[in-house]
Parts: structure tokens; sequence; C-alpha cells
């Protein structure tokens, strides 16, 4: 945690930056603390108190930075911010945002700094109801927001941070979950039969879109009118858009509320039907179903690497470690979509 | 291993020192649980399904048998459907629904029948 070990002398830099970036006479840091969650990135609250320059007056923002140790895969802080650079501006209900900072002497690691939305991701809170709004209404602008990302396509100038969109984005993530399960080291049938039935029922590669990677209920903030803003974009690449859809409906995202099968909000009908009409794009139920599996497997991956930054990368975070547990949901998942029918 | 890591003597000592630093006593709570439940069962159901797999590859210990399974599975030896297959999807069910009911007994309840 970069404040914590160093106190007052990061938190002077800090200032130091804000003034550089905005042309303020002063910044004063009025409250800065970790916010809860962001197993893979830290996000730290920063109320600031700006004298002049762009920024003038108390301001309300989100530092985003790496964890102490990281998962190995997924965008660095620049690319994370071009990404959000490029959604915010294309409209997409995402926080502003303001400012990139590749140097480590401010803080100890590079960081980003963005506007804080109203709101709460909390999952416990939006799967019951108590933020949100109406069900009906929060899924359907969920499925606009989800559209609206997909209609960035490749090639984009401001989207080059991404790298080449794959030829075919489904062979390309199952070689990546086959790579990293090969470097666990542990033995895992359950995800082995997995590779083997996404490989043989691998749909026919479509043209690349802007996917979020991390499209789930816990990534997203809402108030008790509804959808403030979509967070969490480190995962973002070009692929094919049922990845989102199948991540988003995945059953381990549902946090209690299973039977709801569009992020434990509401019936994945529901959701479809809303995406369809909002991107004008049909959705066919097997590659969802294909997705979804995939969704399951690269979950149980990203666990496993959770895992590991704890038990091999000398993170004390019992979090971390609650996670290697995790691969279980991801295994139940995987053999309940690919039963016999 | 048959069961996922950190084992529940790892997360008791990892939810003390947890707890010792005023993290989320949530977490703690969920940890303890988990190792709790894991002493209950004791090592019979993994011995159990040791025993399913050491017919089919020999004694060894359950480490070693749960690799051949996995080399097997990625060889393609249960591509097609049949009574290989069956038997697998039942093995592999049962390894899972172990693991869930210890980790988490509360998915295994909100998700309900599974498609054995």
């Amino acid at each position: 945690m970069p404040f914590d070990a160093e106190g007052g002398a990061a938190e002077a830099r800090l200032s130091g930056f804000l003034c550089a970036a905005t042309g303020a006479a002063a910044a004063e840091i009025q409250a800065l603390h970790r916010l809860p969650g962001g197993a893979v990135q830290e996000n730290w609250r920063l109320d600031a108190d700006l004298a002049g320059g762009s920024l003038a007056g108390r301001q309300s923002l989100v530092l985003r930075t790496a964890a102490a140790t990281t998962l190995g895969f997924g965008l660095d802080c620049a690319a994370e911010f071009q990404v959000l650079r490029t959604v915010h501006s294309s409209g997409i209900v995402a926080p502003e945002p303001l400012f990139v900072c590749g140097d480590a002497g401010i803080i100890g690691k590079p960081f980003f700094l963005m506007r804080r939305l109203a709101g709460d991701a909390a999952p416990a809170r939006i799967v019951s109801g108590e933020l949100g709004g109406a069900r009906d209404t929060l899924i359907a602008d969920l499925a606009r927001a989800l559209a609206a990302i997909h209609a960035l396509a490749p090639p984009r100038s401001d989207l080059a941070c991404l790298g080449p969109a794959p030829q075919d984005a489904a062979a390309a993530r199952l070689a990546h979950c086959a790579a990293w399960l090969a470097r666990d080291g542990e033995s895992h049938p359950v995800a082995e039969w997995a590779l083997r039935w996404l490989a043989r029922y691998a749909p026919e590669p479509v043209a690349p879109v802007l996917c979020h990677g991390d499209f789930r209920t816990g990534n997203f903030l809402a108030d008790a009118a509804g959808l403030t803003g979509i967070l969490d974009w480190e995962f973002a690449s070009w692929s094919d858009p049922d990845e989102d859809l199948g991540w988003f409906c995945l059953g381990c995202w549902r946090f209690g509320a299973y039977a709801r099968e569009a992020g434990g909000i509401a019936p994945r009908a529901a959701f479809i039907a809303a995406y369809e009409a909002a991107s004008g794009r049909k959705v066919e139920p097997q590659r969802l179903r294909w997705w979804e599996v995939m969704a399951a497997l690269r979950w149980l991956v990203i666990a496993l690497r959770q895992r590991d930054r704890c038990l091999r990368g000398g993170a004390p975070s019992l979090d971390l470690a609650l996670t290697g547990r995790r691969p279980a949901e991801c295994e139940f998942e995987i053999l309940k979509l690919t039963a016999v029918e | 291993m048959m069961r996922d890591r950190p084992d529940g003597a790892m997360l008791r000592t990892l939810a003390a020192a947890a707890s010792e630093r005023g993290e989320d006593p949530a977490l703690v709570a969920r940890a303890r649980a988990i190792a709790e439940r894991e002493a209950a069962s004791g090592m019979a159901p993994v011995e159990a399904i040791g025993a399913r797999l050491a017919r089919r590859y020999g004694d060894a210990p359950p480490e070693t048998l749960l690799a051949r399974l996995a080399a097997e599975i990625r060889a393609g030896a249960f591509d097609v459907e049949g009574p290989a297959q069956a038997e697998l999807r039942r093995l592999l069910w049962d390894i899972t629904l172990l693991k869930l009911a210890e980790s988490n007994p509360e998915y295994l309840a909100a998700a309900g029948a599974v498609p054995i």
C-alpha cells in the first residue's frame, strides 16, 4: 500500500503531482484511504482542495494503481487509462479519467486519477435490490452499456494499446487458459475436461469488438436510482462480444441470487433481449453457452493465479487465499454447462 | 491435490493473522468455517475418491492418481460419449461436490440439483 508505508512523504509528492497536472498553486489532500474490493488493482479515495488551475476547488477523485503483486496478465496502468478515456469520450457510463502518471517516484508505482462517481459496487447491495433501482431498468441499462462498448471496433488509433485484434478470439482465449493451466503445477481434471470440450465445440470466429473482459456484478456502480458507472477496465481487449455476455451470466457472479441468471439481477432472457435490442445483434444460445464455459475456465485460471499471489507471491491477503478455494465453483459450472442433454 | 489450496490448516493460520491485522471479519469467519468443515470431513471422502481412481490406475498417492486422470482427459480418452465418459462425469462431479461442500456450501444450496 503506497501511502501506509511512507505516510506524509508520498502524500506531499501526490500534492505536487496534482499541482503540476492542473496548474493549481496548491493542492491540499483532505482524505486518502483505500476503497474496498479490487483484488488486482488498488483504488484509493482521494479528496483534495485545489487552489486555482484547471480543477479549482474541492475534487472527489479515485487513484487507481496496481496491487503489490500482480496477476501476470491484463492491461497496465497507462493502457487502462487510455481505454477509459476512449470509452468515456464515447458516451459510455464510466468514470472520467483525468491524469495518468508513469513516474514511480510519486507513490512508488504508476497510477492514474479519475473522478469519483456516486454509488456503490457491493454485489450484496445490488442483488438484494437495495441499490440499482428497478431491476428491469438496471438490467436494460447494463445491456445498453455493454452494447455501446461492443460498438467500438478495431482498428482504432486511440486503442492501439490493446494491440492487434485476434483473428479468432475463442482460439486465443483457449490457448491462453491452456498455457496458464500448464504452468500451475497441480492437476485440474475438470479444467482439462473444459479444455477438451471447448476445443470440440469452438464457435466460428466473428469480427472482434471492444470487450470489457470483466463485465459483471461487482464491477459497476449503482445508486438508489440505477447504474452510475462501469468500472475496472484492466481486462479490456479485442474479442468476441459473446465473451462479455457469457461472463456476466456465469453462475459465479450471481452472489447468492442463483436463479436470476443475469448477474443475480434479472432473468437471462431479459438481459439478452435488452442487449439484442440495443446492439441490433442476435445472440445465439450455443455460442453464449460456449463463452459461459470459457468464462468458468478463465475465472478458474484467475482464481489459481490469485491464490499464487498469496501463497507464492508474498501478498499476505486472506481474500486472495480464499479465492484459491473458489475453483470448485467454476468446476461446478463447467460440469453443469457441459452436461449431456 | 484433491482439495484446493490453501488447505484448512493454512486457512486457519492466515485467518488468525488477518484477524490481528483487523481485516474484514466476514473473510476471517469464512476461512475458519472452511477449516472446520474440512476437519469434520477428515480424509475419508478424499480416500474414497482415491480408491475409485486406484481401481483405474493402480495404487499411488492421490496427487499421482489425479495427475494420471488429468493426463488421460488431456489426451482425449473421454471425448466420445459412452460408458467411460459417463463414469468420468460422475467422478468429476463427486470430486467437485466434495470440494464445494467444504469451500462454499451456500453456493451448492443456491445452485440446487446437479445434472449428473
